[in-house]
């Protein structure tokens, strides 16, 4: 299990708390939702934003290293004064010479005055946008740095920005807190610049429940990657169980890596553009079947097999056998897994 | 008419008339307390989507699937025989996913044929009304009732996960009843058994049980866990007993009247449905405005917390019993991943529907995330298990709402009326 501190530096762990703090929570709740009481909202979450074609044009002739398009992990939405935030988890700070400054360029382009037009809303719906990194509070000043040294930059080559700043995240003995400096903390309305979010109890982790359990694409230690690959087998394997126990037998359903990522991860799996991220979660997805045909097979016959460019097959014949199935299927632990090791390709790959 | 007589009705009048002469005569005995036949019950049951979708067909098959032979004699009224060829009642779907079935079998028969139903049905489920629910349709019956009628209200705690000793001892509770119904044989005679549990009626005037037992859960709080409610008969003496696994009891001399009160009810609790599943669903849903491209997390959390924390001993036994068993209490099944001595995290699935549910447990209380489509009902039983069997006072909410409020609004516009 990680510490405290590398917890706070996981990105998937701050991307999950990002969105409980912007959940409705009843008051005295263990976790404090300082975003949401501040009348923030979730807009989108990892939507596509590219900046107009002109300010692209604009971006690109000015020799600066950016991305055509960005991805913020989540865009998070005021309503009442109209403010965006586009927001980035980080592990750690970066430089501007690194190539996270590529993304951070046009993450503040984006943001800039013209953020209606990529986010595809009236002008007058938009009164500012900000782009925002969210990472360990021990980061949050050279992050601060980094960023106006980069706005600075696109300032110079004439290009429209948004403004930049920092959300950090920090333990106190008796809570984790989330830190705002004086930009974030006018443009959040926080009403201090030190809020505490979650309470800590002794020898507990203080993580929530993952709305988003994992990402291929994101920097994770060994033992974070681990656990968010057991929260994926385990929403992976409800939603195999879940559609034995709902079948009427007799019957032959189809198991397919792409439904069932959709169902375990919210639609969040057709996001994912990067193909040898997405072979990498269907091998996940192959591997975790692999294990079930096995343990299916083994007590119930032939129930659960492997189907060329279809996925898995698995035959219910009778009420009495779904009933088998289900037992043998709820029985497997994917604890059992070694969640540490990657999935080897097939020849399917 | 006699029970030869109920083979013979044909419709949903003839029905009714049946039915209202029988409650006629078992009032009668009731009040001589000589019931020589068992009195009229029925089960609320809430059929999922799916199946009230596919129209008459999809409801007959459902239940002959699970031995419940169904042929119907109106419009939308069925007798329902059992596998033997018995005639049990009728069933009447009363609202789109709402259906009502009609007996007047004896309260063990009937009560094991609809949880076998039920159990064996991850399209049937009971009606679940929590302890929560029933303290706000007391506001209503003491608003609809002469204040010097006589209510009656059943609470019943049972702290099966606090046991003294070894914990094969809660283990073993955990088996004495896996659907969380506590069949209770003389409910047609209403004498209450005395259990080692908290499980006590009170009877009394509408006006002294108005005025006493708000102060009174205060200080003893399985009082919130009111496990059953009578719905005085406007008509005459006697009323509708309603049970927390949508049984209801006429005690009244009208089935016409009985009719009446579960419409009433039901139209609050698919009111309930309606809201629990608008705010309660989780999912990452596509923006209207970008289709396709711009997508943003909905829903709210049921957050349950308890009055008093649990102690880590009667938590463990809680978290081994439920997800150590297949058949545990409150229907769930999932691999729980430890966080803390007295936290976890659960993947899960609710194991009577089989649809996804996510939950953090601990000793504080519970949050429960529903995924989109994922039946309402999931937390009503949650809910209803809790007060029941870990903490009578805990408080719910649906994101930041009172569930309590939530279930007041839900009753708000339904009138009192048998206009079906």
């Amino acid at each position: 299990m990680s510490t405290l501190s590398e917890l706070l530096r996981d990105p998937i762990f701050q991307l999950n708390s990002v969105l409980w703090l912007v959940q409705p929570l009843p008051s005295g709740f263990e976790i404090k939702p300082v975003l949401r009481e501040a009348g923030f909202e979730v807009y989108a979450v990892a939507p596509p934003l590219a900046p107009p074609p002109d300010v692209l044009l604009a971006l690109k002739d000015s020799g600066l290293a950016h991305q055509d398009r960005v991805l913020p992990d989540v865009v998070l939405h005021k309503g009442q004064n109209r403010r965006f935030a586009l927001v980035e988890c980080k592990a750690r700070s970066f430089g501007h010479r690194s190539t996270t400054a590529s993304q951070a360029r046009t993450l503040i382009v984006v943001a800039g005055p013209r953020v209606h037009e990529s986010l595809g809303v009236q002008a007058n719906e938009v009164s500012q946008g900000a782009t925002v990194f969210v990472l360990p509070q021990a980061d949050a000043t050279q992050i601060e740095a980094t960023l106006t040294e980069l706005r600075d930059e696109l300032i110079t080559a004439r290009l429209p920005c948004g403004a930049t700043m920092a959300l950090g995240l920090d333990v106190q003995p008796d809570a984790l807190i989330l830190c705002a400096h004086e930009p974030a903390r006018r443009f959040f309305d926080l009403p201090s610049g030190h809020e505490p979010f979650v309470q800590l109890e002794e020898g507990t982790d203080p993580r929530p429940l993952y709305l988003i359990p994992y990402d291929p694409d994101c920097n994770q230690s060994e033992d974070e990657r681990a656990f968010c690959k057991r929260v994926l087998f385990e929403r992976l394997h409800a939603a195999v169980l879940g559609a034995a126990g709902r079948a009427v037998p007799p019957t032959t359903l189809t198991l397919q890596a792409e439904t069932l990522l959709n169902e375990a991860t919210w639609g969040m799996y057709d996001l994912w553009e990067n193909r040898e991220s997405n072979k990498h979660m269907r091998r996940l997805v192959r591997d975790l079947l692999g294990k079930l045909a096995r343990v299916a097979n083994a007590e119930c016959g032939n129930t659960l097999r492997e189907v060329q460019g279809m996925g898995y097959e698995l035959q219910l014949l009778d009420d009495e056998t779904q009933a088998k199935v289900c037992t043998v299927l709820g029985r497997f632990s994917c604890e059992t897994m070694d969640l540490r090791r990657e999935p080897e390709a097939s020849l399917f790959d | 008419m006699t029970a030869l007589g109920m083979e013979h009705v044909t419709s949903r009048r003839e029905m009714i008339r049946f039915f209202d002469g029988y409650s006629a005569e078992r009032k009668e005995e009731l009040d001589e307390r000589k019931t020589k036949r068992p009195l009229v019950k029925s089960h609320l049951l809430e059929i999922l989507d799916s199946v009230s979708e596919r129209g008459p067909d999809g409801l007959v098959n459902i239940f002959e699937r699970r031995g419940l032979g169904l042929k119907r004699i109106d419009d939308d009224l069925y007798q329902a025989r059992s596998q033997s060829g018995d005639l049990v009642g009728f069933l009447e779907p009363l609202r789109p996913r709402l259906i009502a079935l009609y007996s007047n079998w004896d309260a063990s028969s009937l009560g094991a044929l609809v949880r076998n139903l039920v159990l064996r049905s991850p399209e049937i489920d009971h009606v679940w009304l929590s302890g929560l629910t029933f303290n706000v349709l007391w506001e209503v019956v003491t608003r609809l009732s002469h204040r010097n009628r006589f209510a009656r209200l059943v609470f019943t705690h049972d702290s099966v996960y606090e046991v003294d000793g070894i914990p094969q001892a809660a283990a073993d509770a955990e088996e004495e009843a896996s659907d969380g119904e506590e069949q209770d044989p003389s409910d047609d005679v209403h004498v209450i058994a005395e259990r080692r549990a908290a499980r006590f009626q009170l009877v009394d005037r509408v006006r002294v049980v108005s005025e006493k037992l708000a102060q009174l859960q205060q200080t003893y709080s399985p009082l919130y866990a009111i496990s059953q409610l009578r719905f005085p008969s406007p008509i005459g003496r006697g009323g509708h007993d309603f049970y927390d696994n949508g049984k209801v009891t006429n005690c009244s001399e009208s089935f016409r009247d009985h009719r009446s009160h579960l419409l009433f009810v039901l139209r609050i609790y698919e009111e309930m449905l309606r809201r629990t599943e608008e705010q309660a669903w989780y999912g990452v849903k596509t923006s209207v405005a970008v289709p396709r491209e711009f997508r943003r997390i909905v829903g709210a959390p049921l957050v349950i917390q308890f009055a008093e924390p649990l102690e880590p001993r009667v938590f463990d036994y809680w978290i081994e019993s439920t997800f150590g068993r297949q058949r545990n209490r409150f229907r769930l099944w999932g691999h729980p991943i430890r966080l803390g001595p007295t936290k976890v995290h659960v993947y899960g699935l609710d194991r009577h529907l089989w649809h996804p549910l996510f939950l953090e447990l601990t000793a504080r209380g519970c949050v429960a995330i529903i995924p989109d489509r994922t039946c309402g009902n999931t937390i009503h039983r949650l809910v209803t298990n809790i007060q029941r069997f870990i903490d009578p006072g805990a408080k719910a909410y649906l994101g930041d709402q009172p569930y309590a409020a939530m279930v007041r609004d839900s009753s708000r516009d339904i009138q009192y009326v048998d206009a079906e």
